[in-house]
């Protein structure tokens, strides 16, 4: 009976284990292996992933090792992330709880772009509707943790430093991170730079336009004011030079984001109420795309096409224990404005200007309420709600002008919109647990698929234009899972399956002309009448001897619209086997990625092709070695060892995967 | 920190009364124009000429300003006319009557300038009450075709051309154009009563936009419609021109850029 008790506990102060795990990073050893916690207890469905064990690998290639994440790439950089195959405004990307949202009109951009490892404690990703992700999203969401600085009772300061260097794009980067701790005061600095030349597929294929370049910097400071009150000051700026996308007609002169952040927290020692956290931030995302490094015969027409993103807002948190009971209460709002423009240059011809986002504007409030219910021994509730008000609109003379001369529509909106969950969970057994959630949620039109005028998307090569009238997209979103712990095996399994309303989609549209050169006509977006999306994730693991442990981990995703077209950007099923071998002093991991062939795909609807199998394998060995100065790590792998040519169903425009790579990275920690 | 202050107040003082001076002179109509010419008629009444901007080719607004004795004449007979003197032969060109706005004090009147020429080659004929007076202009080529003649399929020459040629703007603009009918190599009548059918496109591009509205009979040549611009840049102006439910032409096409 204890060791349930224990687990319940366990469930319940996830975040609080997070917390610990993250304050004292520079204290532990460095296991060069991904670990994955699951924040469990507070959210059945949320996972979060600790990126100091795996700092080296960039945000969007962690988030692809996990299932139940899919990813969208473009090329090389700024893999688009999304759960379950939605992405775009039906999921909720975060920093800390703060919204931001890109500014390229091509998704070039993805909010994950503009954050590495090195500025962060976890990442959580939330399945479905829960804590962590109530509002205006269908589809659960990432919220990004920045390492915050802490406080030690004696002056102390530690760090790590590190390289890593990849054959394949003799790509190299290089990076580190500080941490000063004294009573009262803490900081914490960390910095990376990374690039990479062209890559190479298998087969020795050349990918042209796949280089990136960036930096990024993160600096924190925590001051204790007293003992009840203290305030932090976060401040992330990301710096991405010379990208290119290989499946877009156009690359990336510069990407750059400042988020920056102002927090106080008031603890509580005694009473109902423990903590109360306020939160102000800002955050500015600076794009630019680019062709002028593309072959004269690859550009129909030069243009410049930049943009922007600005979103300031506020946090203000609650957190009460009553008994049973952990309540949570959450206001929080935000205005968000993008712009963003397009200059054509035609040879013989004045120069072509347009917005293709017309100034757009969206003041969102919310309000959440959550709760976590110890029932009993054996069963635990889960419950929330949350209540917003969106307010879309255009802010400026000219961008109004350009739509209304388009849509014969209003262009304000306000969207009143609401979710609730409930998921209980139920400990069967000492190695048993079961948990449900069952949740209902609402987004209201990303200001994309509101005000969008004319944007290219490569996918289904179609100009999208936006529409003032859609309905709020909603879905009822279900599942179930079965946890169970043996001496040597692990078990965990989920199913799920969302039923959406209204769901949003481009439509053709003969109203309209192309604008791109080479689009095949002009989609605007509507409500479909519903779509549904159901799959499972199961994980296994077993220690098969001692010091080798095998892991396999799958997932799958079917979804469908109310018409019968396969929704896009469902991968396949995918499974992942691994084993983790301890041998001696060194940590060897052979690895197995099988991704099935998807034929469920809608050519018509959505522009996807089918994708054939594949089935990449990967090796790493390390090895740590301690002394008192510190704990020095070394790492080489191979990635896709058989050189396989392949492509993953979301590889936009079917550019092949990298071949074979041989890395090795070098890592002290002190 | 008081020093700052008083600096700053000084300034701002300073600003005001700089500010203050620049509105002396009330703006009068002729300011924003240019001067055509000016000549003297029989009874002393002086007649001035003015433009928006100097001449070009397409339809271009003239003012007629007549004064007498430093008093600005309402009540006269006004008509207007053009002359092309090619050297071997010699034509007119579209105009619309003069009309007196009172709130300019000035006639106004269209002349369609269907090419380019010295002050040598156009000449425009002024008549007051009867008198009629000459002025040379010079006329260049508009940065686009702005004007277009063509032969219509029942054997007569029309002159399309636009009427606003600037200040076009992302988004819906108003679209005016205007019609006339060549009667002979010295007389154009409006042509009144067509239908059009009319699009917009990017010629680099190929592309059009959505809910452009046709421009409709308003009555002395003039036919009023709507434009919509998804970008800046060159457009081209399509127009079917329809008599009746004949087809007069199937494309005449007019050019802007802004």
């Amino acid at each position: 009976m204890k060791i349930i008790v224990a687990i319940l506990l366990l469930l319940t102060s996830a975040n609080a284990i997070a917390q610990v795990d993250a304050d004292s990073f520079e204290s532990r050893q460095v296991l060069l292996k991904e670990i994955l916690i699951r924040t469990d207890g507070s959210v059945p469905n949320n996972k979060a992933f600790r990126p100091d064990k795996n700092i080296q690998t960039g945000t969007d290639q962690i988030l692809n090792s996990l299932q139940g994440v899919s990813i969208i790439k473009r090329g090389n950089y700024a893999w688009e992330p999304g759960i379950r195959g939605l992405n775009g405004g039906r999921i909720n990307v975060t920093i800390d709880g703060m919204a931001i949202f890109g500014a390229c009109t091509d998704k070039m951009d993805p909010v994950s772009s503009y954050i590495e490892p090195s500025n962060l404690k976890s990442m959580v990703v939330s399945y479905g509707t829960n804590e962590v992700t109530s509002g205006n999203n269908i589809g659960g969401g990432f919220d990004f943790r920045i390492n915050q600085p802490s406080f030690k009772s004696s002056k102390s300061f530690s760090g790590m430093i590190g390289s890593l260097y990849e054959t394949n794009g003799n790509a190299f980067q290089t990076l580190a991170r500080l941490a000063y701790s004294e009573k009262r005061l803490g900081i914490t600095v960390n910095g990376i730079f990374k690039n990479s030349q062209n890559y190479k597929a298998g087969k020795n294929e050349t990918i042209k336009y796949s280089q990136y370049s960036k930096w990024n910097g993160g600096i924190g400071m925590k001051y204790k004011v007293n003992s009840h009150n203290n305030i932090t000051l976060n401040y992330i700026h990301d710096d991405g030079n010379d990208i290119g996308y290989p499946a877009l007609g156009m690359d990336v002169l510069y990407a750059r984001a400042d988020i920056v952040s102002l927090t106080h927290q008031l603890h509580f020692g005694k009473g109902i109420l423990k903590k109360i956290e306020n939160k102000i931030y800002y955050n500015h995302i600076a794009h630019a795309m680019d062709d002028t490094k593309r072959a004269a015969d690859e550009v129909t027409i030069h243009m410049d096409m930049p943009g922007n993103s600005e979103t300031a807002g506020f946090i203000s948190t609650g957190s009460m224990e009553t008994g049973k009971h952990r309540l949570k209460l959450k206001l929080s709002g935000y205005q968000n404005r993008l712009h963003a423009e397009m200059t054509m240059y035609p040879k013989d011809a004045a120069p072509m200007f347009m917005l293709t986002m017309p100034d757009a504007q969206r003041r969102y409030a919310e309000f959440n309420l959550n709760d976590q219910y110890s029932v009993s021994e054996k069963w635990m509730l889960m419950t929330g709600i949350s209540v917003g008000i969106s307010n879309s609109s255009i802010y400026s003379e000219e961008g109004k002008q350009t739509l209304e001369g388009s849509l014969q529509s209003g262009l304000k909106r306000v969207d009143g919109l609401y979710s609730f969950y409930i998921s209980p969970v139920y400990q069967v057994n000492e190695k048993v647990s079961l948990d449900f959630n069952s949740g209902y949620s609402m987004r209201a039109a990303t200001l994309q698929e509101l005000f969008g005028f004319y944007l290219f998307n490569r996918m289904d090569a179609y100009d999208y234009i936006g529409n003032p009238e859609l309905n709020n997209e909603s879905s009822w979103n279900f599942s179930g899972g079965i946890r169970a712990k043996a001496a040597h095996l692990n078990f965990e399994g989920r199913a799920f399956i969302y039923l959406m309303n209204n769901y949003i989609a481009g439509i053709r549209n003969d109203d309209f002309d192309v604008m791109t050169s080479g689009a095949l006509g002009v989609k605007q977006y509507q409500n479909m009448k519903s779509a549904q999306l159901s799959g499972f994730e199961a994980n296994v693991s077993c220690k098969l001897l001692p010091g080798i442990i095998f892991a396999s981990s799958n997932g799958f995703s079917y979804g469908s619209d109310s018409k019968g077209n396969a929704l896009p950007n469902i991968p396949a099923f995918r499974s992942i086997e691994k084993l983790s071998i301890r041998w001696n002093q060194f940590q060897i991991e052979p690895e197995v990625v099988f991704s099935a062939a998807q034929h469920h795909v809608s050519k018509e609807m959505y522009g996807e092709s089918a994708t054939p199998h594949s089935t990449v394998y990967n090796l790493s060995i390390g090895r740590s070695f301690k002394s008192k100065a510190g704990t020095l790590s070394l790492m080489a792998a191979v990635q896709n060892i058989f050189d396989l040519y392949y492509y993953e169903h979301n590889s936009i425009g079917q550019i092949p995967r990298i071949g074979r790579s041989i890395s090795i990275q070098c890592n002290w920690q002190f | 920190m008081k020093h700052y202050i008083w600096a700053i107040m000084a300034m701002a003082t300073l600003f005001l009364f700089s500010c203050e001076k620049q509105k002396t002179n009330p703006a009068t109509p002729e300011q924003n124009l240019i001067k055509l010419g000016t000549s003297t008629l029989s009874n002393g009444s002086q007649i001035t000429l003015y433009s928006k901007d100097s001449l070009q080719t397409g339809y271009r607004q003239i003012s007629i300003k007549i004064t007498k004795q430093n008093e600005v004449v309402a009540n006269a007979e006004v008509s207007i006319s053009s002359m092309m003197d090619m050297g071997t032969m010699k034509h007119s060109s579209p105009s619309t009557a003069p009309v007196y706005n009172t709130s300019t004090q000035m006639y106004e009147a269209g002349i369609v300038f269907t090419m380019a020429g010295s002050s040598d080659q156009w000449t425009m004929m002024v008549t007051v009450n009867g008198e009629t007076l000459t002025f040379g202009v010079e006329v260049k080529n508009a940065q686009t075709k702005v004007v277009s003649t063509f032969t219509g399929t029942d054997g007569k020459v029309y002159v399309i051309s636009l009427v606003k040629m600037k200040d076009f703007r992302i988004g819906t603009n108003d679209l005016e154009i205007y019609i006339s009918k060549k009667v002979s190599m010295m007389e154009y009548v409006p042509a009144d009563g067509l239908s059009l059918d009319f699009y917009p496109e990017m010629p680099s591009m190929g592309h059009s936009s959505p809910n452009n509205v046709s421009p409709v009979s308003t009555g002395n040549g003039m036919y009023k419609g709507k434009v919509n611009f998804t970008m800046s840049g060159d457009w081209r102006l399509h127009f079917a021109i329809y008599a009746a439910d004949q087809l007069l032409a199937e494309d005449a096409s007019l050019d802007i850029r802004f």
